[in-house]
């Protein structure tokens, strides 16, 4: 069997920080609060998948461990800064901009636990499939699953709207 | 794709526009990778810090803690079903009607028993409690329009062995408000609580937060505190009983995604396979049996389902699970869910790997439901399937107690505090020998390349 390639090249992740820079700034807002600090968390984590690089096996998308190393340096800076309102994570909608149930579904997005928040953006925002959100996230892929069912279980309770969520 | 992600992908384009990209800067992430040392040592600090609480939580729960708790009595209101007061038949009926929309189900047979009532600030806070199976909920109810209700519940093995005179169920959950600016309705977090069961011998529960110190409502076996600032953590809980004792109360603090969860400790346990088995084969699952009860599915889900039934691992429990055999795009999966009264969090998996003998989990598949995140729960429910090979299961916590588990109809579920993660899962066949050996959340995701 053909061994796996390890270690990530430094020309491929900075292509995915050129490409995607702007989702991981706003998935990183998702967990600390404000923009600022999350462009230091996505340089931050950044910089240490660059100083780890030589530990990525391969058997996965580069980009779900560059999501983990983006994730991890979130969850890091937001405990050194202390909690912060996850409303001001998703603002309100001008009203003109409101269709009806918009402004449930935003609520119901700020009000999350984090874990099925980030879930959500990851999914909806950032386009990853279930296995990547798993890597980025540290957790099985049922677990993703189950996450994301539970958050769209929440919701139809807000909407009233029952339906499963399809992967 | 569903209307309903359909919607969530509309809102947040709306709502979290992408930044412009001005900040993008690749040479100073280029000079971060080349830190000092010094800064390096810096942050493995902040991690040796963040295991440091968690073993003190830990620390808290051993059989120390268990010598501080006699002074204090035992959870006998909670054991005997006598904490608080009976409710008004309307009042249950509100309760039951309220329960529909609600994460837990509440059973018919369950003794419904109001604990506390209070108002701050305006708002109405009422708490009630109920037990069945092996499971105890206390439910929180606020006036407060926009506000979810809280449900949070724990296993009634705690009431006997846990050591602390005092078992939170939710720290710090928020309490939401609408508030209405010019044209526009905000949402915003009017309070967090904090709420739990108390022994018989405790008559206050104090609260530190990073800049006050709340004391608690102690009735009906349970305490209550409103926070009014939901933005100050709650760094520390204590409780004290009428001779001036004092014992610290362990809680787990928000840990979403563990950073580094095999730095947290080993749970203790066999930790060796005796005997290989591969995949996870039911056979009455594999023949369609009709075993448990019957299961309605609401709504559309994902594929075709072709069977799908309701079990019941901890009989008469307020939590079950439901297995289905469904068809997504021409192939088989077979899914796995906790049921609530309303809601349901669903995982599946391609049945070919479930049964296969390369299958990575060995006779063993499960998922964790709830617990975890920012708001505060103390307990994870863990879910899942075992194979026909399996005769008896053992959980681990890395505090070294052993949990517990209801099994049946080759379904399992059991609820773990989070202060005592990561958890062992152990599997024996009919002759005692050890054939799955599983630690969740597994050490491998975050040993392996953890940029």
């Amino acid at each position: 069997m053909k061994k796996k390639e390890k270690g990530a090249e430094l020309e491929e992740i900075e292509r995915l920080y050129r490409d995607r820079y702007a989702y991981f700034v706003q998935v990183a807002r998702a967990v600390v609060g404000d923009e600022t600090a999350a462009h230091d968390a996505v340089q931050d984590g950044f910089s240490r998948a660059i100083r780890r690089r030589g530990s990525y096996r391969a058997d996965g998308p580069l980009e779900a461990w560059l999501w983990r190393a983006v994730v991890n340096a979130a969850i890091s800076f937001r405990r050194r800064k202390g909690t912060f309102d996850p409303f001001e994570v998703v603002p309100a909608l001008a009203s003109d901009d409101r269709p009806a149930g918009d402004e449930e579904i935003r609520a119901w997005i700020a009000a999350l636990p984090e874990r099925q928040r980030l879930a959500v953006f990851l999914r909806y925002y950032a386009d990853l499939d279930y296995r990547a959100i798993a890597t980025a996230l540290g957790i099985e892929i049922g677990t993703v699953s189950a996450t994301l069912n539970a958050a769209h279980a929440a919701l139809r309770v807000s909407i009233s709207a029952p339906e499963e969520v399809s992967q | 794709m569903t209307s309903s992600e359909e919607k969530i992908r509309s809102v947040l384009a709306k709502t979290v526009p992408l930044p412009a990209g001005a900040g993008r800067d690749w040479e100073d992430v280029l000079s971060r990778s080349a830190v000092s040392t010094r800064t390096v040592h810096t942050r493995r600090l902040i991690y040796s810090v963040v295991s440091a609480v968690v073993v003190a939580i830990v620390l808290a729960a051993t059989p120390l803690g268990a010598v501080i708790a006699r002074g204090f009595g035992d959870f006998s209101g909670w054991l005997s079903g006598s904490a608080g007061h009976s409710v008004s038949t309307s009042e249950r009926q509100a309760f039951e009607h309220e329960s529909r929309r609600s994460w837990v189900r509440f059973p018919q047979s369950a003794k419904l028993r109001r604990l506390i009532e209070v108002t701050r600030d305006g708002v109405d806070y009422v708490l009630y409690g109920y037990q069945a199976g092996g499971t105890f909920c206390l439910r929180l109810t606020t006036s407060q329009k926009a506000s979810s209700i809280h449900t949070s519940c724990g296993p009634t093995w705690e009431l006997k062995s846990r050591s602390a005179p005092a078992l939170p169920l939710d720290v710090g959950a928020p309490v939401v408000g609408r508030e209405k600016k010019g044209h526009e309705i905000a949402f915003v977090r009017r309070s967090s609580v904090t709420f739990g069961i108390v022994s018989d011998g405790v008559t206050a529960v104090r609260v530190r937060t990073r800049s006050s110190d709340l004391r608690a409502v102690v009735s009906g076996g349970s305490f209550l505190i409103v926070n009014p600032n939901p933005a100050d953590p709650i760094r520390s809980i204590s409780a004290s009983d009428a001779a001036g004792g004092v014992a610290a109360i362990p809680f787990a603090k928000p840990m979403p995604i563990p950073p580094s969860s095999h730095k947290l400790g080993s749970p203790p346990g066999p930790k060796k396979v005796e005997r290989e088995v591969g995949g996870v084969k039911i056979r009455w699952l594999s023949r369609r049996e009709p075993r448990g009860e019957p299961w309605h599915v609401k709504g559309n889900p994902t594929g075709k389902i072709v069977f799908v039934r309701l079990l019941s691992p901890d009989l008469g429990g307020i939590q079950r699970i439901r297995v289905d055999l469904r068809e997504i795009e021409g192939k088989r999966e077979v899914c796995l869910g906790l049921v609530g009264a309303a809601l349901d969090a669903v995982g599946c998996t391609p049945y070919k790997d479930f049964s296969s003998p390369k299958w990575s989990l060995g006779p063993l598949w499960f998922m964790e439901s709830g617990g975890g995140g920012d708001a505060g729960e103390q307990y994870a429910t863990i879910i899942g399937l075992a194979s026909d090979d399996v005769r008896r299961m053992a959980f681990f916590l890395t505090s070294g107690e052993r949990i517990p588990v209801s099994f049946r109809d080759n379904a399992f579920i059991l609820q773990a505090p989070l202060s005592g993660f990561p958890v062992r899962l152990v599997a024996y066949d009919g002759n005692d020998l050890v054939i799955g050996d599983e630690v969740f959340p597994d050490p491998r995701t975050f040993s392996a390349p953890v940029p």
